[in-house]
């Protein structure tokens, strides 16, 4: 609203007009948002929603069970709606749409650790200083009449040691991921009642020149991107329903599920539906280092039923085909089962999974040995995997990021993308 | 005859090819079960020694227990329990019931042997007809994983112990009205980290003394041991007494001889113990360490001989197990 | 104190000299005061590469900088034009002795060393076997007022239980790691060498040839024998057992090995054979956390702040310089190894040597650093920023003010401060009362009040815990917050004593913005800001209007670059 002012010429009453213009613009923009609302977002804008199982799923109790091994744990492998593939009894729901998801057994990422694992799933390298997935399409996806934040995660609160080790890096902060907590809209997303428009606009006026005298001569890129964290709240303001699950219906909050999870990935698709690029869900407490197989009963009872919620829904909104569905843990857990029934940190021999845009369904790529213990077939590294979004995405993953003058690839050049997996 | 509880020697050891976390005589003293993480349930004919594997199962057997002359139950993973009868050479199926959609984690049998009750993953508790496997009760659902059962010698009275996240509970039920007459909260049993919002400890087994006067609940005293058992007023619900391992893991199990001492399995990484108690004194009477967790301890039908499963392997990750029978010295 | 004196007032001259007799040897020539090195380091560097330093800063931006890295705060409206006005060609050096002196330099060091040492972790239990969290700043509050060398506190942090009365709350780096071993170890490394061994906890790392599975386990060695002792009467201790085997297998090769206790670069430490039976001073029970006869963390506690111990010297120097210049010279300052060479090997290489010489003297490293011009360079260039190589020094770097920074510069900006201790001392007037506690000890306990109305500023601009603080990454919740929290807001509000309530009673216009620009950005409006100013309040005559306008400039101002970013 304030942008296109000319401090040095403007007037107080001047802004005030203004500013009534504005106010009514808004609200009009606010209802026509709510009219697209009800429509499928418009075609072809590629969405990216990774459903991240934080700690480590195991993939035993999962993707790639090996009953009546030593390694197998206590749990049966159920028939899919694949001929031949069978897939953990604690997935009964999943194992019905098979058939259109992607699955990947032979991931050996090597990195049995939260931190490191978190990061190089999302950024697919090892190295720091990479932006994350979610940053990173948010990124390459973005439109020019983009207003809302291009990447939002959407979490648990709490102790915060486990997720979102990652940012945009040195891509700045505009594609930095908006955190959603505990299924609450960002905080401070409504202006106090006491602080009239006139004001915001005064405020707004005085910070934008000062920024425009501080900036010659400097170091323009910090002082920018702390600038587009303003716009960037502006949009998020005006737009504020779009994290307003209650206005999803009852029968949606009903098949999602209660528990978070289901909440969660009830706005992940409200969200995507609003048109933000990326969609971040974590779904916590997969890392059983004890009681192992109790915690995987639990976890998986709502991942499976949420999840097939999720990509019905995604499938009859007509979205599902221009989103990619990215299903994975940092890591897996260890074939051997310790002493308190639990499976510790793994990353030579996982699974992970997809669904939607871009990616071949039905298909299971690569495989592990009798016990699991060693990938047999087709390894695939996190910077392979990081690739084959990307080009799920229609991206093409051997391009630059050019920034201010630097070039960094976008996608680790050591690896590649995995051709059988694409669409 | 009596026996010296202080003073006890190995007979024999018998090998199994995972590791074991349960075991029970039948009655008559005929055989041993013992079940653990894999399908089969190992059967040791006591007289010749003779191991077989009893199938049936499948999923991991994780609860055993005699009930009635000739019956030992099994029970595992995926919510099945199987009633053996010993009355033969080998024993035999004589009935099965799936019992829950999911686990069962504790299994226990009324004191008179008419009655078995079983209690899962989701909090549901089940009360079973001995003779014939059919549902007799069902308590209102727990919200939380069952993890531990036991009757009251009374059997109008059956104790529950659950894993509600930083206070697991302990609640004495009235069978015939099928309400909650006490609970008792046990934050010393909890091992609940912050960090992943995970109740990691919690009850992990439950009995009652022979009188009914005492409860006694098993486990780990906070997120790092040690391994400990709790001794409750089961009229008032308080905490009488702590019997402290001297290991880190977790007490895993306990029984009370005919004679009236108290044994107790416990488990770490690597090791294990068994340790004698007199439900007076604090401090242990007799301690056995052994070379791998202990997770279980039966006691033969005679009194004189017991039994106890261990988990064996190399650090953290046990792969095989063992049954080791032992016999006390007479007085 | 009188040589370093005598060197200053001859310094201009001196690098003359030196910048025309420029040799190697003669840069790290130690008689040569630390900032002359800096400086001609620096300066061989730019021109080798042809590359020509910005200005030195303007006394604005100084002084601004300087409050901010030394104190932690912003200067009020009449610390920066006490300074601004001065004449004396030595007035930054001045300042600069100034602000160590000030109780407000081990204050603003003690929040440093807290989010540093501590991650913002949070232990495992809550609050309940943790040190609390003002007894942890008092003893590194304490530390920095008498200037403790680092390797005497990093002694004192690893060899405590925390039952020393002199040096109460050190144990908070056990305690709030839950005294777990492999947290120890990780933290050890990074925070106290420089390396993340991570990696090589399970095997040799596959990405860093430098570091090893034995490095690791050399260090875990020292401390695998720990756990916390809850149960004590003296509150929970670090307790520590006389036996355990270190033993470890890579999860690639399968191998085994032993270790004992070894420090990078030294030699392991063998346990001594004690008598049986003789294994403790003091045996643990429920109640006694125990003494063990031999202690392998006093070993560690003695030997790891030593200069043999290989990155110990360079840690503390790269992190030190990192606190002034945005980066260290290694960067990440926990990734010292081949494969992450430092941008200026020789400069690093003087600023270590320096510490070991002159026995990890803290607050003498900063003040050489701050006299150094390299430090005192302006943030404006004209030269094309982007081709810039890294690690030569030739501009200012633009950093963000940290959480603490921001809350305390608020708090200064609006006159909170001023506010609050004129309100204590007009107490103590009145009460006659009067405290034996040091300074900064007083401070300490009265500052509580003013980081309670500021808590929602860390939770909004604070790191992740257990993650190093990063550079400026400014995101969209922190815009929000800045415009919409109601707390936040709360500060602006107004109130007698305050800086908006001394704005709102100038009716100069000249005046009232010169007040308005020092008190926010430390430095006088120019011409078109003043004319801004009174454009906004011209039709502002109205009392109730006149003050909500006085309020969103001082909004705008705190919102803007300027405030946010140190330059």
């Amino acid at each position: 609203m304030g942008s296109t002012m000319n401090l040095t010429s403007s007037r107080i009453e001047f802004s005030r007009r203004t500013l009534f213009a504005g106010a009514a613009g808004s609200l009009a923009a606010s209802s026509i948002s709510n009219e697209v609302f009800a429509k499928p977002v418009k075609p072809k804008k590629k969405q990216l929603l990774l459903l991240f199982l934080s700690g480590g799923a195991s993939q035993f109790e999962t993707w790639d069970p090996k009953p009546g091994t030593k390694t197998g744990g206590p749990f049966r492998a159920i028939s899919t709606s694949i001929p031949g593939v069978k897939i953990s009894e604690l997935l009964p729901q999943t194992s019905k749409i098979m058939h259109r998801l992607t699955v990947v057994r032979s991931v050996n990422s090597n990195i049995p650790d939260h931190f490191l694992g978190h990061y190089a799933l999302q950024s697919g390298r090892s190295v720091p200083g990479y932006p994350v997935l979610g940053s990173a399409v948010a990124k390459l996806l973005e439109q020019p009449d983009d207003l809302l934040p291009g990447y939002i995660s959407i979490r648990r609160d709490g102790p915060k040691a486990y997720t979102d080790v990652g940012d945009a890096a040195f891509l700045g902060a505009k594609y930095e991921g908006v955190r959603i907590v505990n299924n609450q809209s960002p905080e401070n997303l409504i202006a106090p009642l006491s602080v009239k428009p006139e004001i915001t606009n005064l405020v707004d006026r005085v910070r934008m020149a000062t920024d425009q005298r501080f900036k010659m001569g400097r170091n323009s890129n910090p002082i920018a991107s702390y600038g587009t964290t303003y716009n960037q709240a502006d949009a998020l303001m005006k737009r504020r329903e779009i994290f307003d699950i209650s206005k999803e219906s009852q029968s949606d909050h009903e098949r999602y599920g209660k528990h978070d999870f289901g909440q969660n990935c009830l706005l992940a698709k409200r969200l995507l539906q609003s048109g933000v690029t990326c969609v971040k869900v974590t779904h916590f407490d997969w890392d059983a280092h004890q009681d192992n197989f109790y915690w995987h009963q639990i976890r998986c009872a709502e991942f499976d039923r949420t999840l097939v919620t999720l990509l019905d829904d995604l499938s009859e909104k007509g979205m599902l085909e221009n989103t990619l569905v990215v299903i994975t843990g940092e890591m897996g857990r260890t074939p051997q089962i310790n002493n308190l029934g639990g499976r510790d940190h793994w990353g030579r021999a996982w699974s992970m999974v997809m669904a939607g845009c871009g990616v071949k369904p039905g298909i299971v790529y690569g495989s592990t040995n009798e016990l699991g213990t060693e990938v047999k077939e087709n390894p695939v590294k996190l910077g392979d995997l990081f690739h084959t979004y990307l080009r799920a995405l229609g991206i093409d993953s051997s391009l630059d990021y050019n920034i201010d003058g630097q070039t960094n690839p976008i996608a680790d050049p050591a690896a590649k993308p995995i051709d059988l997996l694409l669409a | 005859m009596k026996i010296n509880p202080l003073k006890s020697k190995v007979t024999t050891e018998h090998k199994h090819d995972a590791p074991l976390l349960c075991c029970a005589y039948d009655m008559g003293g005929k055989f041993l079960f013992a079940g653990g993480r894999d399908n089969g349930v190992v059967v040791i004919d006591l007289k010749s020694g003779k191991k077989t594997i009893l199938k049936g199962h499948d999923s991991w057997v994780c609860a055993i227990s005699r009930i009635g002359p000739d019956v030992v139950l099994t029970s595992d993973s995926n919510g099945k329990i199987i009633a053996w009868d010993c009355g033969a050479e080998v024993p035999s199926q004589k009935w099965i019931i799936q019992a829950h959609p999911s686990s069962i984690q504790a299994l226990s049998v009324s004191f008179n042997g008419d009655y078995l009750a079983t209690g899962d993953r989701q909090g549901e508790v089940k009360i079973w007809q001995a003779s014939n496997g059919k549902l007799a009760h069902q308590l209102a659902q727990l919200e939380y994983l069952i993890s531990g059962l036991a009757w009251h010698p009374d059997g109008k009275q059956i104790i529950t112990a659950d894993r509600k996240p930083q206070k697991p509970r302990i609640k004495i039920w009235d069978i015939s009205t099928l309400k909650e007459t006490l609970s008792i909260d046990v934050p010393e049993l909890s091992g609940y980290r912050r960090v992943e919002d995970i109740e990691w400890g919690g009850i992990r087994f439950l009995i009652v003394s022979p009188d009914g006067n005492q409860i006694i609940a098993c486990g780990r005293n906070g997120y790092d041991g040690p391994a400990c058992a709790l001794l409750f007023d089961s009229s008032t619900g308080k905490l009488q007494r702590k019997f402290v391992s001297g290991l880190k893991g977790f007490c895993y199990y306990a029984l009370f001889h005919p004679e009236g001492f108290l044994m107790t399995a416990s488990g770490d990484v690597g090791k294990g113990e068994f340790q004698t108690w007199s439900i007076t004194k604090d401090e242990s009477v007799a301690v056995v360490s052994t070379s791998g967790p202990c997770s279980s301890i039966a006691i033969h039908p005679d009194g004189k001989q017991f039994a106890v499963t261990q988990s064996v392997g190399k650090n953290s990750y046990p792969d095989s197990g063992l049954i080791v029978f032992h016999q006390w010295e007479e007085k | 104190m009188t040589c370093r004196n005598s060197y200053l007032l001859s310094s201009y001259m001196f690098i003359i000299v030196i910048v025309f007799n420029l040799s190697p040897c003669q840069a790290t020539e130690p008689n040569i005061p630390l900032h002359i090195q800096i400086d001609n380091l620096v300066s061989k560097r730019q021109s080798a590469l042809k590359i020509s330093p910005a200005k030195i800063s303007s006394h604005e931006e100084f002084v601004r900088r300087v409050y901010l890295d030394l104190n932690g705060v912003i200067p009020t409206a009449k610390q920066a034009r006490l300074f601004l006005d001065n004449k004396s060609p030595d007035k930054r050096q001045k300042l600069i002795d100034e602000l160590f002196a000030n109780p407000e330099y081990a204050l603003s060091m003690a929040r440093v060393f807290d989010v540093m040492l501590t991650e913002r972790r949070i232990a495992g239990g809550g609050n309940l076997y943790d040190v609390p969290p003002t007894v942890w700043k008092s003893y590194l509050a304490s530390s920095f007022a008498n200037n403790k060398p680092w390797d005497q506190m990093v002694r004192e942090i690893l060899g405590t239980d925390g039952s020393e009365k002199n040096i109460l709350g050190a144990s908070k780096f056990y305690n709030v790691r839950d005294v777990s071993p492999h947290l120890l170890t990780r933290d050890i490394g990074r925070l106290f060498l420089g390396c993340d061994l991570q990696c090589a906890q399970c095997h040799d790392d596959p990405h860093v040839k430098d570091y090893r599975q034995a490095d690791y386990y050399g260090i875990y060695a020292f401390v695998q024998r720990l756990k916390i002792h809850p149960l004590s009467p003296k509150g929970s201790l670090v307790a520590e057992g006389a036996s355990g085997k270190t033993t470890f297998t890579s999860v690639f090769t399968a191998k085994s090995g032993e270790t004992f206790p070894l420090l990078p670069g030294r030699n392991m430490i063998p346990d001594p054979t004690i008598e049986k039976d003789k294994e403790y001073k003091i045996k643990p029970g429920p109640k006694e956390a125990g003494i063990p006869t031999y202690s392998r963390r006093f070993k560690l506690a003695e030997l790891l702040p030593q200069p043999a111990t290989k990155g110990f010297s360079r840690n503390i120097a790269n992190r030190l310089w990192a606190l002034m210049m945005e980066k260290g010279i290694v960067h990440p300052l926990d990734l010292h190894h081949d494969g992450n060479p430092p941008s200026y090997p020789e400069l690093l290489d003087t600023l270590e040597k320096w510490m070991v010489d002159h026995n990890y003297d803290i607050k003498e490293f900063l003040r050489e650093i701050a006299l150094s011009k390299t430090y005192q360079r302006s943030s404006v260039t004209f030269e094309n920023q982007k081709e810039i190589p890294a690690g030569t020094y030739c501009v200012a770097p633009i950093r963000g003010l940290t959480a603490e920074q921001l809350r305390w510069s608020v708090l200064q900006a609006t006159g909170r401060i001023e506010q609050y201790y004129l309100k204590i001392e007009s107490q103590k007037k009145s009460s006659g009362e009067s405290s034996n506690l040091p300074y900064w000890n007083t401070k300490l306990i009265q500052n509580e009040v003013l980081e309670k109305q500021t808590a929602s500023f860390i939770t909004a601009f604070a790191g992740l815990p257990g993650q190093p603080e990063m550079g400026f990454n400014p995101i969209v919740d922190q815009a929000l917050y800045l415009r919409n929290n109601s707390k936040f807001l709360q500060l602006l509000k107004d109130e007698p004593g305050l800086v908006l309530s001394r704005l709102s009673e100038t009716q100069d216009v000249n005046l009232l913005s010169e007040e308005l620009y020092l008190s926010l950005l430390s430095r006088r409006p120019n011409k078109d800001e003043i004319e801004d100013v009174i454009k906004m309040l011209a039709n502002a005559k109205v009392p109730a209007i006149r003050l909500e306008t006085l309020q969103a400039l001082m909004w705008g101002l705190l919102l803007s670059a300027e405030f946010r970013l140190n330059h």
